[in-house]
């Protein structure tokens, strides 16, 4: 199931909130677990398996760590831990992709075709309920006794199958106390119905557009054309996951829990370090608290500091896919983030802001064409004449004219877009949420209207999906 | 323990600053909660309240009732492989409350939006709703497919065979479209065609019928993806020189006004539902009652007709169907009258449906619909005495579907 579908909000939602508040405080984790696992298995029933051994594999092991705290037992039991969760992940996640290629490798010929289907959501999981095991062992978590609040943390529906992924030292707090308040529904509600808005409304509106233009024909492809294209694509990939952050987060507020942020408007970004602390902010996290510190982080050599950065970057790209064009995405970003921390750091301090934005974007753009590769075009050849057609190789002149009226009809939406991906409706509505009663009543009026336009576009087009569902 | 990000530093000051404010916004806090829950539960209840239905009229489509419960193991079956689920979220869609009121709203809103047009559809001059199709390569490939295999068809067969093309409305409506719209893209495909006519037989009814359709006659429907009957008319004395008959003048036939009520496909699409109904006529001549026609499958007679209209589907949806009895894939049409008219094998899409009624004056007709027909033109021919043969298809079907794939296969 995904928050933007009518099911959720007009069966799933209703239900799982009457219940949650129904119960008394002491069973809200347990009802929380349960309906987390039904929102699981709904798409998926048999992978529910899958998620109550990791829940129960993770228990376990995070009881043991923490009861043996400081002694090598526990370290052989992290490691355990460790390995069996990223064994579980890269067997449903990346068998297919790894026996595709050894078999190209005549001794590796016997290795069978298993057609598994991605589990939704096991990226996200597995690395929450690692960091769980991980803090216990370094004692920045305490070991949890309940089951169903550990399960609950696993599972929890809201950010279950596309994060933000929650570190267990961020939440361990509020598994046993949180605060259930109107302030807290409320400011949820807004959260969410922004979210919801941003997904139905306009990145899966600017999806389709890009679907359109990937479609056009390698022979009438103008330079106008692939620039749309990719623009709108660029477009769809933050609305739609930052949506989807949004969402999860504003239901986390709406059963007592906060979050943390997962984007800080990352198109606004001065470089492409600048554009990473904004994207995806939990997954960076992750794989810096996780994996880049204890390498030894950047209090190290030059070539350690490389070195440390590729297996950082190779590993996020490979993260996002078992497909080779998310490890050259990785290695893309490798690549363009040392070049600016060895050479270009202090070159880009002195441009005006609007240059180092451009420059940023840019990247930004041409890594999305890397990325969406393997998914919107049939080859890597055809993916690379996209990306000379937006530089004028092979492009078929530089517009035609269903070009210019297909610009000239999606100007007001564009022009919609641009300002969402950028602070300024939070500003103003948070300046003026604070000073103006008007403000808070048209906020919650556009509440409603969110609700009911994304409604109208649900039911009228009866298809969106959520692109980072198979991550 | 890392230091706090900028953007939750700015999510606790809001939060703060909605906590500050909190005792003087409570009472507003509440009516959103108690707002926002009215609504939800408005709908989660009333989707069951309401009657459901299993067509959709304006839509012309099937609609998923609500799915089977029932206490067998087989429900647990469903559960398990997902199919009640995926079945669910079809009802939520297709049984929503006020469901074509809010698709009739969503077309208004991507008007309001400056965007000139709704699924593809648009509103063009003179009432015309054009659907605007632009093809992606393997589309393209397509059609070449198809093409294809029309030249080794040809190559296998001792019979005459003629091919004609018949366009998509937006080919020959340039007249009725919106004033800032630009064809360049949805014109790319007619290189396709233009390369594969310049160097096998083929005749293109594009240019006559946007000749007619310049000069202000109504030879495409309004609200439909096809030829009016008078755009058939046309498309039937193009091929005269082609098939070798003369085509009788237009005043010779009587115009029997089949339908006023008549919505399209483009109009289902369209989401504009607004939209006022259009006239479907036949064009009817003297003698046509003594023309029968059969449906068959295999051996067997299906369904049996006098004349060549299907009568039942004018009080449908679909009025279109009308002509020949909807899709099948062998219809036989014999003159009662006059056996001695020639035998034409008719290859073809729902385009030739309309053009059928003209040429039965001067052939019996065989017609195969190859995406619905389980033998072989091949294993056909074998049986069947023919004197020629006539392919007839749209544009679309060539691009979008494998229509005329299987016609060569076991030709030699």
């Amino acid at each position: 199931m995904v928050f933007s579908s009518l099911e959720f909000l007009f069966l799933y939602l209703p239900i799982t909130l009457l219940c949650y508040y129904a119960v008394p405080l002491r069973w809200r984790n347990a009802v929380l677990l349960a309906v987390s696992l039904i929102f699981y298995g709904w798409g998926e029933p048999r992978y529910l398996f899958l998620m109550l051994f990791t829940i129960a594999l993770d228990y376990v092991c995070g009881y043991l760590v923490g009861r043996w705290q400081g002694t090598p037992r526990a370290k052989v039991t992290l490691v355990i831990a460790v390995v069996l969760n990223l064994a579980l992940l890269g067997f449903f996640k990346y068998y297919n992709f790894f026996a595709d290629n050894l078999r190209l490798i005549p001794f590796f010929g016997f290795l069978p075709d298993l057609d598994l289907r991605l589990p939704v959501g096991i990226s996200f999981y597995t690395f929450q309920s690692l960091s769980y095991v991980i803090d216990v062992y370094r004692g920045d978590a305490r070991a949890q006794r309940d089951p169903v609040a550990f399960g609950a943390y696993v599972s929890l529906f809201p950010q279950l199958i596309a994060g933000p992924i929650v570190r267990y030292h961020d939440v361990d707090e509020q598994l046993r106390e949180r605060e259930h308040s109107v302030l807290m529904v409320s400011s949820g509600i807004r959260t969410f119905c922004a979210g919801f808005a941003k997904k139905v409304l306009l990145a899966d509106v600017a999806g389709a557009l890009w679907a359109d233009f990937a479609a056009i024909p390698a022979d009438s492809r103008t330079v106008l054309a692939a620039w749309m294209g990719i623009i709108f694509y660029t477009a769809q990939i933050y609305l739609d996951f930052s949506a989807y952050s949004d969402m999860a987060i504003g239901l986390g507020k709406i059963v007592g829990f906060r979050f943390l942020e997962n984007f800080d408007y990352p198109y606004t970004a001065t470089s492409i370090t600048d554009f990473w602390r904004r994207w995806h902010i939990s997954l960076s996290t992750w794989f810096r608290e996780y994996v880049y510190i204890p390498l030894g982080g950047n209090r190290v050599g030059k070539w350690k500091l490389v070195r440390n950065t590729l297996v950082v970057w190779l590993l996020t790209g490979f993260w996002h896919g078992a497909s080779w064009n998310f490890v050259l995405w990785g290695l893309y970003y490798f690549a363009l983030l040392m070049l600016e921390k060895l050479i270009l750091a202090n070159v880009l301090d002195k441009l005006p802001m609007a240059l180092r934005r451009l420059y940023t974007m840019v990247f930004v753009i041409i890594g999305w064409l890397i990325f969406t590769a393997s998914d919107s075009f049939t080859s890597g050849a055809e993916a690379w004449r996209y990306f000379g057609a937006m530089f004028g190789v092979g492009a078929a002149g530089f517009a035609s004219g269903t070009d210019l009226y297909d610009l000239l009809r999606h100007g007001i939406f564009l022009l919609i877009v641009v300002i969402a991906c950028t602070p300024l409706p939070r500003h103003l509505f948070y300046r003026g949420f604070a000073q103006k009663r008007w403000v808070r009543i048209a906020a919650s009026v556009a509440c409603i209207a969110a609700l009911a336009a994304g409604t109208v576009y649900l039911v009228a087009s009866g298809f969106s999906p959520f692109l980072y569902y198979r991550f | 323990m890392a230091k706090q990000h900028p953007a939750d530093r700015e999510a606790d000051r809001v939060l703060a600053i909605q906590r500050q404010l909190a005792p003087r916004t409570r009472r507003g806090d509440i009516i959103l909660i108690a707002l926002c829950a009215l609504f939800i539960l408005i709908f989660a209840v009333g989707i069951y309240c309401i009657p459901h239905r299993s067509f959709s009229e304006v839509e012309n489509s099937s609609l998923q009732t609500f799915p089977r419960v029932s206490s067998s193991g087989k429900f647990l079956d469903r559960i398990w492989d997902g199919r009640f689920m995926a079945e669910l979220k079809d009802f939520y869609t297709d049984q929503f409350p006020l469901r074509d009121s809010l698709v009739a709203a969503r077309a208004k809103a991507e008007l309001l939006l400056g965007k000139g047009e709704n699924n593809d559809v648009l509103p063009g001059k003179d009432g015309y709703l054009i659907k605007r199709i632009e093809y992606s390569e393997t589309q393209l490939a397509q059609l070449q497919e198809n093409l294809d295999a029309v030249t080794a068809f040809r190559a296998a067969v001792d019979l005459p065979v003629a091919f004609a093309l018949a366009p998509r409305g937006m080919d020959v409506l340039d007249r009725c479209f919106p004033p800032l719209y630009a064809n360049d893209r949805g014109e790319a495909v007619w290189a396709v065609i233009d390369r594969y006519a310049a160097e096998h037989p083929l005749l293109s009814l594009r240019e006559p019928l946007r000749a007619r359709a310049d000069a202000g006659e109504a030879v495409w429907y309004r609200t439909d993806h096809h030829w009016t009957t008078l755009g058939a008319y046309y498309a039937y004395a193009e091929l005269g020189s082609l098939c070798g008959f003369t085509p009788a003048p237009l005043d010779s036939f009587t115009v029997e006004t089949a339908s006023t009520e008549f919505l399209g496909t483009t109009y289902s699409a369209s989401g504009f539902y607004d939209t006022p109904t259009e006239t479907m006529e036949f064009f009817r001549w003297t003698g046509d009652e003594a023309c029968t026609l059969e449906v068959l499958g295999g051996d067997k007679v299906i369904s049996s007709f006098d004349g060549f209209y299907d009568r039942s589907y004018l009080e449908k949806k679909d009025k279109y169907a009308a002509f020949l009895s909807s899709n099948n894939g062998h219809v036989r049409i014999r003159d009662t009258q006059n056996a001695d008219k020639p035998t034409m094998l008719l290859i073809k899409d729902s385009f030739a449906h309309s053009v059928v009624p003209f040429l039965a004056q001067h052939f019996n007709l065989e017609i195969l619909d190859l995406r619905y027909y389980r033998s072989t033109t091949a294993a056909f021919l074998a049986e069947n005495e023919v004197d020629s043969v006539l392919i007839l298809c749209g544009l679309d079907s060539m691009a979008t579907s494998n229509l005329l794939e299987s016609l060569p296969v076991g030709m030699e």
